[in-house]
């Protein structure tokens, strides 16, 4: 297992290290940014008063470094980036090794198909975690340098959130890089899936369908307590999709 | 004990039947070469053998043990050289081989240096580095190094120059000398499967067309030249099998045999026939004379 876990870490180093600089770049930029918008949007007071009401509704709030950070960092920058990662990381993971002609070396070693399939989740799995946390370090760490301390409830219970849901989008990119043979096509699939499922969710009838409903609503900021819905909603569907991944790589012929 | 048994194996993809009937031993510690055209079944049999497919029908085993794709204990008493082989690109030969090695949880160094006098890998350079002849060897290196019981290759030799084919071929009868090493070795190249192997057998469209050691197969296959008796020709000849007759006059024939010399010349004297004539053939035209049948 370490000896697999090693070879993963090796081949997959780069994007793990690109990943964790990029989210990090960013969030310590979000979160310096919020200086420039702690007293407002610049120009929002000559808006008309007659739009005022409507573009409210629309506006993000800035009214505190909590629901900045909820709002610019957990609910944007890293939703989208992040999952960008987890199906960069585990879109390859299975579907790389039949493009590269690599499988027939390894599944053909003494260890089982579990076992391969197991080191590379650990890994990936890890190497998203780590680029999660490393980068909320950062835009925590971004705010305190503008002189805004989050609150600790919140950021830990948003990170929380932003790892399951993150970790749910890579058990969907692992289960499609099991099906594709192919790399990049298991990306597009399961990007393709995440946005399709992101767009029917927007219908009040499908809002359940939302994959971005895993990372925890704007209560948050208010009342920095884990939302057990997504959580557990989030562990079981990446349970189920990880078990199927498994199933699939048994049965399947290289 | 035989190493590889199968018997009465199909395999099949949706409509495409790549095995049929599949029919093979392989006797512990001897050189078996399979050989057939493109598309006989050779690398869908290994693929079978590694656990990597499933067989439709019928029974294999390997090793004394059922493959299957959890085989992981199987899978440390066998070496395998694929017929393409890539690799990770990213490592070193050393790296490679320290990954194998750790893989199947033993030691490799003092048979990577055996190897190393013979052949010289840089293994110090990146795979990506590699020649195609290179990886071949590595291929060899990696599947020597955990001493397997059973070595399974498939067309190891496409791409070697023939000197390293001949280290790589002599390397596989000393490592069979050594210890009680079995190979099975599929490969085109008819004139390295009549140098090293034991026993060979032909494939055609999937099945097994003939199983016997190199020598029995060129000691009994001839082109008997016989004359037949008047009504009489080689059709009527019972008890052996006729693989190919050519008429070369009004009563004369060719008729190539795969059968004891007694039991044709008397195949041939009950069907009114006379030998005049009994000639060989090499080794690689009786393959040719199987799989073009």
């Amino acid at each position: 297992m370490k000896a697999l876990m090693w070879k993963e870490l090796r081949e997959n180093r780069m994007k793990i290290i690109i990943g964790c600089v990029l989210l990090s770049v960013i969030g310590a930029a979000v979160s310096i940014a919020y200086r420039f918008f702690e007293g407002g949007i610049p120009g929002i007071s000559q808006i008309p008063p007659e739009y005022m009401d409507l573009i409210k509704k629309l506006l993000p709030d800035f009214s505190n470094v909590n629901a900045y950070l909820y709002s610019q960092w957990f609910s944007k920058n890293l939703q989208q980036v992040g999952a960008i990662l987890a199906v960069v990381l585990l879109g390859g993971a299975v579907a790389g090794e039949r493009e590269l002609h690599t499988a027939i070396f390894l599944f053909s070693r003494p260890v089982s198909r579990g076992m391969i399939l197991a080191s590379k989740v650990i890994v990936l799995f890890g190497g998203l975690v780590l680029a999660v946390l490393v980068s909320t370090g950062c835009a925590v760490l971004g705010a305190l340098i503008i002189g805004k301390a989050s609150q600790p409830a919140f950021v830990l219970t948003a990170t929380l959130h932003s790892v399951v849901a993150l970790l749910t989008f890579a058990s969907l990119a692992t289960l499609l890089s099991v099906l594709v043979p192919d790399r990049v096509k298991a990306m597009l699939f399961s990007g393709v899936i995440l946005i399709a499922l992101s767009i029917a969710g927007q219908f009040k009838s499908l809002h359940w369908l939302n994959p971005l409903a895993l990372f925890g609503s704007s209560d948050l900021i208010k009342h920095p307590v884990p939302q057990l819905v997504p959580i557990v909603v989030g562990v079981i569907l990446s349970s189920c999709m990880l078990w199927t991944s498994y199933l699939i790589l048994q049965r399947q012929e290289f | 004990m035989n190493a590889v048994e199968m018997v009465g194996v199909d395999k099949s993809f949706g409509n495409v039947r790549a095995l049929d009937d599949m029919c093979l031993s392989v006797p512990t510690g001897s050189i078996f070469g399979l050989m057939g055209p493109n598309g006989a079944g050779k690398t869908t049999s290994i693929k079978l053998m590694l656990g990597l497919m499933k067989p439709t029908a019928g029974s294999l085993t390997v090793l004394g043990v059922t493959p299957s794709g959890d085989g992981a204990i199987l899978r440390r008493r066998i070496g395998f050289v694929p017929e393409d082989f890539s690799l990770y690109l990213h490592m070193t030969g050393f790296e490679i081989l320290q990954f194998n090695a750790r893989l199947y949880g033993c030691l490799v160094e003092e048979n990577v240096r055996r190897l190393q006098t013979v052949f010289e890998l840089p293994l110090a350079r990146k795979i990506s580095t590699y020649s195609k002849g290179m990886r071949k060897l590595l291929g060899l290196y990696i599947a020597l190094s955990t001493e397997p019981e059973l070595l399974i290759l498939d067309e190891p030799t496409e791409g070697l120059d023939p000197v390293v084919r001949s280290h790589f071929l002599g390397v596989l009868a000393d490592e069979t000398a050594r210890r009680n090493l079995t190979v099975f070795f599929s490969s085109h190249i008819l004139s390295e499967v009549e140098k090293i192997c034991d026993t060979v057998a032909f494939m055609r469209s999937g099945r097994t067309i003939l199983q016997d050691s190199v020598e029995s197969i060129k000691e009994r296959y001839r082109v008997y030249t016989v004359r037949f008796a008047t009504g009489h020709s080689p059709r009527d000849v019972k008890d052996i099998a006729v693989h190919r007759e050519r008429a070369l006059g009004q009563d004369a024939w060719d008729v190539e045999v795969l059968a004891d010399q007694e039991q044709a010349r008397a195949a041939f004297a009950d069907a009114g026939g006379t030998v005049l004539d009994v000639q060989s053939l090499p080794f690689d035209e009786i393959f040719l004379r199987f799989v073009e049948a």
